[in-house]
């Protein structure tokens, strides 16, 4: 009696577990579903519907007309948009792979030649400029390129007579912009690298030192290959970050001079927060969510294959 | 610092047979790699030595590293201390950034931290329909919804509240991957131990699970407040009381309209960076893990 | 083990508010969303409509935004109409916002989400007024003006106004005059180099001559002779170079066309490169670069004139900006000897200051009563800051005491210089034709600023950054 008592119990108690998981599941998810719905569909899709349209935000929510494809023809014609463009991907291909490259030899040097004690120290320290406030460390690097700043001072003392003012100049201003970008990711993918770095089989190692194969050898066709992976998951990255710069636009140059340095998320504000061309830009962050769809599709398959 | 001997821990191995013939080599690398880690932290060096100069000093050829009069005028005419400059209510700002920061990281440590367990030891209808629309979320850049959510806030008389740059923060969705992954490496048995002595899912998650991820929870609270500390675009759009203005926010308009007085802008950015290095280089044990589990599992 | 669990339970609590309240702000209705967010959150248009009780009867309590700090007479305004109007149970505060794109998209936002602004200032000519009328956040002032016996047109003069009404009806008043082609100059550096101060007008040649003999020293200690203030706005340059045209200096025919193929353009941007080229005045880029602002250059003695009368408040504020030279108003050059004739360029003496009453304000008669009284004379603490009220009514003898009032300790003769003050006030207000607007006006400068700005980088040579400007800004009004 006992016996079936308790059985009854399990069961039931059993039951009471498998008729309600999605409940407790819901509780869990609940908090995150709110969000996931407020503030990621519904603008996404409010996002999708608004670029479709003429709205300006002052006329107000539901004063709206639609003009169809209008805005996406409209702007290839718009030199402030090309600009942009060309800008954000310029910026991506010159930052993502130097700072990659300057990342992987800094890792591997500072693993095989940097004193143990000083190893955390030096990841460290290079760490320092990412976690700096954007406006901060772009205030600073505003000072740095300044006519008599340090940055300016230093090139001519390496021999550089007349250096420009180089956010202020057409030329200068988009590579002094991502020279500053580089400076402030750097310690990031030093440090995944590093990290990686300690995961790697040193059977390879063993088998190349017997070789007899040299440091520079080693670290081409040993060390680059089998961090693979890592600079993977750093490009994808470090090309969705780059898309998305705005921080040191808006604060060291405001797109200038002329277009020199809009990108498009700096356009995107413009249009939508100075012009209140809320249509307009959205059509302009359709056109970004692209872009990144792309990138990301690209590393979708790239992990099936793995 | 641990992370590092770690790192050297694994690596011990294929280097033992070169270690002898390398060792001047190696001094010379170590001097210059400190000496390329020193100059990518020059900014900093100078910027703090900047705020502690007169105007003048600050641009003088060549560079001075160590003023020769420091003093404190510049932090006092920032922080609005006997001075007739305008008030850029700095100490203000400085609440409004730990307030916004604290919370954004509660809120987004804990859904992460629940969703995360859902998703990693609950099974559920939909489940992994579910799952790969938070994977779709990934995609989806902060600056696509920053209209939307604007318009959204604005309609309901929300814009310029904290409210309105916190509440997004449920939906955190790398946070919430992370979670699952450590999650995942949590053990079943316990659970399972659990369950049979009759606990329910929240008393499980409550005792058992939360107390195994403390190392991520940690890592993931400070990504997360270091992330929400130095957030610029959302707080530039939704917050213009300066009574709610963050600290970059504050900082910037601080750039903007001292423009050229770089002395008054270093002391500003020093009072805005050196609690973030403090607490950076306090909580780095932490963080070091979470940046690698973040970037390792993808 | 204990304290973990508060912990874990507190943590929770925190989350299951925080998730509701976020439920309820968007996908509830309207009136309960703004209760958990607020009270923990000042927000400026809260504490408004707090009905009075104290008086006898109900004491309405408008709220003012507009973009200038209370300490340059704003504080000085409100205190006079609220003691004015005490018994008459109207009340005033005032709100500055800050008059840049941040501060002009956090008042839309505040007006088209229906908040509790009655009245605000709208500058930026007429480009943001056509807009924010277009939205319908302006309210009509036609007909409650007229009842009031108030006619604009013989107030504020109907040249002044006419450009401000749509269709014939008014949203807005302008309040002030300032003429754009005059600068500041420092009086001291004027008379060290033996220059006599040009109140009557002097062309470029003069202009250039007084450059050289102004332009000192080198590098960090250079003094400038002239800052065109190209990294700020570029309306003095606009009003500056363009006035020999008349009034309507972009604008030909109708406005169908624009004028940048004149050479009076031509002369004067060739005139700015030549004054940049012989390091005379700061470049575009130097500006940009090095922030050069009218309180560092200028106000420290490092430039000897600067475009941008509306720094008036600013160069007589000795506390907040401490310096010891007396500052003159004369005005900006003209080509050549030919244009003398109007080289007071009293044509160019412009109305602005819009003052506007939200369309959705409860209280329309009151605003409309302040809006009177701060036109006739109301705004008069203003004065000082070198915003001069364009009220014909207005005794204009008396700004140059109050721009000097309590300078003259520091400064003798006081901030100002007195006879080059009773100049600036002494040239023509208005104008005889009609001033073309376009609602194209805000892109046209843009295209102008922009090829502008091609010509002092080098981008391009004058010819060519004009004949561009020209097509593009045509194509505009196509």
């Amino acid at each position: 009696m006992a016996q079936l008592h308790s059985t009854q119990q399990l069961r039931a108690a059993g039951r009471q577990r498998r008729a309600h998981p999605n409940l407790v599941a819901g509780t869990f998810l609940f908090p995150s579903l709110v969000g996931l719905v407020c503030f990621s569909v519904v603008p996404m899709l409010f996002s999708l519907f608004i670029s479709f349209t003429d709205w300006n935000f002052l006329k107000g929510i539901g004063n709206w007309n639609l003009v169809g494809l209008k805005n996406f023809i409209d702007l290839w014609s718009d030199e402030w948009f090309t600009a942009s463009l060309v800008n954000t991907v310029v910026f991506t291909v010159v930052t993502v792979p130097i700072g990659l490259f300057l990342a992987v030899v800094l890792a591997v040097l500072i693993d095989s030649f940097c004193a143990k004690k000083l190893q955390g120290l030096v990841r460290i320290t290079m760490y320092m400029p990412k976690i700096c406030n954007i406006v901060a460390s772009s205030a600073v690097w505003i000072m740095l390129y300044s006519s008599y700043g340090p940055f300016t001072q230093l090139m001519r003392a390496l021999g550089w007579d007349d250096p420009p003012r180089f956010l202020v100049s057409y030329t200068w201003a988009l590579p002094a912009v991502m020279l500053m970008c580089i400076w402030s990711n750097l310690g990031y993918q030093v440090f995944i690298y590093s990290a990686s770095l300690t995961a790697l089989p040193k059977d390879l190692y063993e088998a190349a030192d017997l070789d007899g194969v040299n440091g520079i050898q080693r670290f081409f066709y040993v060390t680059l290959p089998q961090l693979k992976p890592t600079t993977f998951f750093l490009t994808i990255t470090g090309i969705i970050s780059s898309f998305k710069v705005f921080g040191q636009i808006n604060v060291m140059t405001q797109g200038g001079p002329g277009t020199s340095t809009y990108t498009l998320v700096y356009y995107i504000y413009k249009q939508a927060f100075s012009y209140y061309n809320m249509g307009y830009a959205s059509a302009v962050a359709m056109i970004l969510f692209l872009l990144l769809l792309c990138v990301t599709v690209v590393q979708w398959r790239h992990n099936k294959e793995d | 610092m641990n992370a590092a001997a770690n790192v050297k821990h694994t690596k011990d191995g294929p280097m033992l047979t070169m270690r002898q013939r390398q060792l001047p080599g190696k001094v010379i690398m170590t001097i210059l790699l400190v000496g390329f880690a020193v100059l990518m932290i020059v900014p900093f060096i100078w910027m703090v030595s900047s705020s502690f100069k007169a105007e003048r000093e600050v641009m003088t050829i060549p560079i001075q590293w160590i003023p020769q009069n420091p003093s404190w005028d510049n932090y006092k005419v920032v922080l609005h201390i006997d001075t007739n400059k305008k008030d850029y209510h700095f100490l203000l700002s400085y609440w409004n950034s730990i307030k916004v920061s604290v919370l954004n990281t509660l809120v987004s440590v804990a859904t992460a931290a629940t969703a995360g367990y859902a998703f990693a030891k609950l099974r559920f209808k939909g489940a992994n329909v579910l799952f790969l629309i938070y994977l779709a979320q990934m995609m989806v850049p902060s600056q696509l919804t920053l209209i939307p959510r604007f318009v959204m806030f604005s309609a309901l008389e929300l814009t310029n509240t904290h409210f309105s740059i916190i509440a997004p923060k449920l939906i955190a969705v790398s946070a919430t991957f992370m979670m699952r992954q450590a999650f995942l490496g949590v053990p079943n048995d316990l659970r399972e131990s659990a369950m049979i002595d009759g606990a329910g899912e929240w008393r499980i998650w409550g005792q058992i699970m939360i107390p195994s991820v403390k190392p991520t929870l940690a890592a993931l609270a400070t990504v997360q407040f270091l992330d929400s500390w130095n957030s610029y675009l959302d707080p530039l759009v939704f917050l213009s009381d300066w009574r709610l203005r963050t600290l970059p926010i504050a900082l910037n308009q601080f750039v903007s309209e001292e423009g050229a007085q770089y002395n008054l802008i270093t002391a500003a950015c020093c009072l805005t960076v050196i609690p973030v290095f403090v607490v950076f280089l306090c909580g780095q044990k932490f963080f070091v893990k979470g940046l690698t589990v973040g970037a390792v599992k993808g | 083990m204990k304290m973990k669990k508060k912990w874990t339970a507190l943590l929770l609590a925190l989350v299951m508010i925080l998730s509701l309240a976020a439920c309820g702000g968007n996908n509830g209705g309207k009136q309960n969303t703004s209760e958990p967010p607020k009270t923990d959150t000042p927000s400026p248009p809260d504490n408004s409509e707090n009905p009075d009780t104290e008086g006898p009867k109900e004491t309405v309590t408008l709220q003012m935004w507009g973009g200038v700090q209370g300490e340059y007479g704003y504080d000085a305004l409100v205190e006079a109409f609220n003691s004015e109007f005490a018994d008459k149970g109207i009340q005033v505060e005032y709100t500055r916002y800050v008059n840049n794109d941040d501060g002009n998209l956090q008042l839309d936002t505040y007006l088209s989400a229906g908040s509790d602004i009655d009245i605000f200032m709208c500058y930026g000519g007429t480009t943001k007024y056509y807009n924010r009328v277009d939205a319908g956040l302006c309210l009509d002032l036609t007909d409650e003006l007229a009842s009031r016996g108030f006619d604009p047109a013989k107030e504020l003069g109907a040249t002044n106004v006419a450009p401000y009404a749509i269709d014939g009806r008014f949203y807005a008043m302008p309040t002030k005059t300032d003429n754009k082609a005059w600068m500041m100059v420092n009086a001291d550096m004027f008379k060290e180099a033996g220059i006599d101060l040009p109140l009557e007008g002097w062309t470029y040649a003069e202009f250039m001559d007084a450059c050289q003999k102004l332009t000192k020293g080198e590098g960090l200690d250079k003094t400038y002779a002239v800052r065109f203030c190209f990294a700020d706005t570029k309306d003095y340059l606009r009003a500056g170079m363009g006035s020999p045209l008349g009034i309507n200096s972009i604008y030909k025919d109708g406005a169908k066309e624009t004028n940048f193929d004149s050479e009076v353009w031509q002369n004067g941007i060739q005139m700015l490169c030549d004054a940049v080229e012989a390091g005379y005045a700061y470049g575009w880029d130097d500006e940009v670069a090095d922030d050069v602002s009218f309180a560092n250059s200028f106000l420290e003695g490092k430039c000897a004139m600067s475009l941008g009368v509306a720094n008036i408040r600013v160069a007589r504020d000795l506390e907040t900006y401490p310096h010891d030279f007396q500052t003159a108003l004369v005005p900006f050059p003209v080509p050549d000897e030919s244009y003398m004739d109007r080289a007071d360029h009293g044509i160019m003496s412009d109305a602005g200051d819009l003052i506007v009453v939200n369309s959705k304000t409860k209280y329309p008669q009151e605003c409309i009563d302040f809006i009177v009284w701060y036109i006739q004379g109301g705004m008069a603490p203003l004065a000082s800051g070198g915003r001069i009220p364009l009220w014909s009514g207005f005794d204009k003898s008396s700004i140059v005491d109050a721009v000097n009032e309590g300078t003259t300790d520091a400064i003798p003769g006081g901030a100002f210089n007195e006879d080059s003050l009773k100049a600036y006030l002494s040239i023509g207000v208005g104008f005889d034709e009609a001033v073309l607007v376009t609602e194209k006006d805000a892109e046209v400068e843009t295209v102008f600023d922009e090829e502008l700005q091609a010509i002092m980088y080098g981008q391009k040579s004058v010819e060519q950054g004009l004949a561009d400007m020209k097509s593009r800004a045509d194509a505009l009004l196509k």
